[in-house]
């Protein structure tokens, strides 16, 4: 079963470069028709103050145009404009530099990572279907079969969000130049970027493991995937009334979504229900550990 | 030495008995047959040995070991369905095996589904026909060096070439001293490769021995009647009387042991021609799987 998974994460990991391939392309034919026409951000160049930490320079330059150089140390972004001496009401963005956090990187491919996980947690279920009788006959324990499969699996995930953090760095690069900010919650975020698709692969998975069809989970899961930490913020007026029973219920509900935990940003003042990418590794982690157990559990007593 | 024992065995889905008190021992280095009609308990029995399905009590053994997964590095099996992975190739699932098992041979795999007319390793499974997957299947099980096969139909769906080739290796298995256990619904095809069968019935077993054993053993005694109502009373009660067909004139006893007695019990009660004649195994097979008749309803009708 292991080799199984192999090529079946080979194949969907595949299938991932090609779309992530045609989007840098799509991004990269975006750029090429902006850079053959001027990009308009202003109309008047005069209006371009300074202010707070903001600095802005301007020289004319010895063709008659005017460049105006905006600076900001404390955002980390530098952009050049430049405004034609024959066009003077507007301003095209010459050059753009700006610091990013290397966490909204990881945030971005964690969805990519958390739809390939989606794909991945129908190893169980789709053994169930029609392969136990292959997936039990190897000579070794079930958990140990399961095991293997499971790591793979989670292999399978780190890559896709390794590769998606490389595609979303290169399409942002194609438009600005990147600046990698490591902030100190970065450290946190990018982390829980890492477990977030683990323990959502572990949730389905742990509903998944002893079905034979993976579509309904899969739907389910993600509806109430989403839905669950929304509802969970519904501002409730009278904390008595029924509505804020099953708000109530929803908030502790939250807290074994693996989604409700997701942070896409170290700056981020309250993303995610935990507040803190902290007290969310702290949640989800052994909330990924638990799923994966259950799974195991359940999938090694299912029958041929 | 056995190579397989399987002690009062029993599984139940809901109100359904699906195996009833099943004992079974299989010698080492045998071909056994395991016949009976749909729904009897083959499968669920082949199942429940190779820890597929839980029994519900029972165990089973292999030579001197009780089950455990590494003992399945000795066993190969054949589903009844194909459980290939239709995603994946030919190729793919030799060296998956090959992977999994300490003692497959890749080569002789390659070889045997070549043999099988399959040239193209490169065919994802799922584009094979129904035979060509069991052609597989059994390629892959009879390349593993398996002391024990357990094989639950493993010429379904093949043409009878192919079957031809199956059985054959199926008895050059035995000669190399492995255990074979199949299971068909071809009677001749159990007839042809196996020395030893059971037939099960209900979830139990209802027959089981030497083929040459059981078919010395059993006769049809045959006997034209004065007429169509005439009854022989001597075979009411007789011990070696399994059961009693009647089509028309002709009355067929069912006999285990002293068909000679049987024969004069009919010549007796007035019936002409008698003769004694032997069973196929299709007839053992009928016999043993038809429901109870009664001796004496037909008798004495």
């Amino acid at each position: 079963m292991a080799y199984f998974e192999f090529l079946r994460v080979r194949n969907v990991l595949k299938n991932l470069a090609i779309v992530l391939v045609v989007m840098f392309l799509l991004a990269g034919a975006l750029r090429l028709l902006h850079a053959s026409g001027s990009i308009v951000v202003g109309d008047d160049s005069g209006n371009v103050r300074g202010s707070g930490s903001t600095q802005v320079t301007r020289i004319h330059l010895a063709t008659g145009d005017t460049q105006t150089t905006v600076d900001d140390a404390k955002k980390h972004v530098h952009a050049v404009f430049v405004t034609p001496k024959d066009h003077p009401g507007t301003m095209t963005l010459n050059s753009a530099s700006a610091g990013v956090d290397v966490a909204l990187f990881f945030g971005a491919a964690t969805i990519v990572a958390l739809v390939i996980a989606s794909i991945l947690a129908a190893v169980f279920s789709s053994q169930n279907r029609n392969h136990l009788e292959i997936a039990f006959m190897w000579p070794v324990t079930r958990e140990r079969t399961a095991l293997s499969a499971i790591g793979i699996d989670v292999a399978g995930i780190l890559a896709s969000l390794l590769m998606g953090t490389v595609a979303a760095l290169a399409i942002a690069s194609l438009f600005v130049h990147v600046s990698l900010l490591w902030l100190p919650t970065s450290a946190a975020t990018v982390v829980l970027a890492i477990v977030a698709p683990v323990a959502w692969y572990a949730l389905l998975l742990a509903a998944s493991s002893s079905l034979r069809s993976f579509g309904a989970v899969a739907g389910i899961g993600w509806a109430a995937g989403l839905l669950l930490p929304g509802f969970a913020q519904i501002p409730v007026q009278n904390p008595t009334s029924t509505m804020a029973l099953v708000v109530a219920t929803l908030r502790v509900l939250a807290h074994f979504d693996p989604l409700a935990y997701l942070r896409f940003s170290s700056e981020t003042p309250h993303g995610g229900i935990a507040g803190s990418p902290e007290l969310a590794l702290a949640f989800l982690v052994p909330l990924a550990i638990i799923y994966l157990a259950a799974a195991v559990l359940q999938w090694r007593r299912v029958e041929a | 030495m056995n190579a397989i024992t399987i002690d009062h065995l029993r599984k139940t889905y809901g109100a359904f008995v699906a195996l009833d008190d099943l004992t079974l021992a299989i010698p080492q280095g045998s071909v056994f047959g395991l016949l009976g009609p749909n729904g009897a308990g083959k499968t669920t029995t082949f199942k429940c040995m190779l820890g597929l399905v839980r029994p519900d009590g029972g165990t089973t053994r292999f030579a001197d070991q009780t089950f455990s997964p590494a003992v399945l590095d000795r066993i190969a099996y054949v589903p009844e369905r194909s459980v290939l992975y239709e995603g994946m190739t030919v190729a793919e699932h030799i060296e998956m095996q090959r992977r999994a098992y300490s003692k497959f041979d890749a080569d002789r795999a390659r070889e045997l589904v070549k043999g099988f007319g399959i040239p193209d390793l490169r065919r994802k499974t799922g584009k094979l026909s129904k035979g060509m997957r069991t052609a597989v299947a059994v390629a892959l099980a009879f390349s593993r060096s398996a002391e024990v096969l357990v094989l639950d139909e493993p010429t379904s769906g093949l043409d009878p070439v192919n079957q031809r080739t199956v059985l054959n290796l199926i008895v050059n298995e035995a000669a190399s001293g492995n255990t074979v256990v199949f299971s068909s619904h071809q009677v001749g095809h159990v007839e042809r490769a196996a020395e030893r069968i059971a037939i099960m019935k209900d979830g139990r077993i209802a027959l089981e021995g030497m083929v040459d054993d059981l078919k010395a053993d059993r006769k049809i005694v045959e006997g034209i009647m004065p007429d169509d109502s005439a009854t022989v009373a001597a075979l009411n009660g007789n011990p070696h009387v399994r059961r009693v067909e009647r089509n028309g004139r002709i009355l067929r006893a069912f006999a285990s042991g002293d068909a000679g007695a049987i024969a004069e019990a009919l010549s007796a009660g007035g019936a002409a021609g008698v003769r004694i004649v032997d069973l196929d195994l299709e007839d053992i097979f009928f016999d043993a799987v038809a429901p109870a008749s009664s001796t004496a309803d037909l008798v004495e009708a």
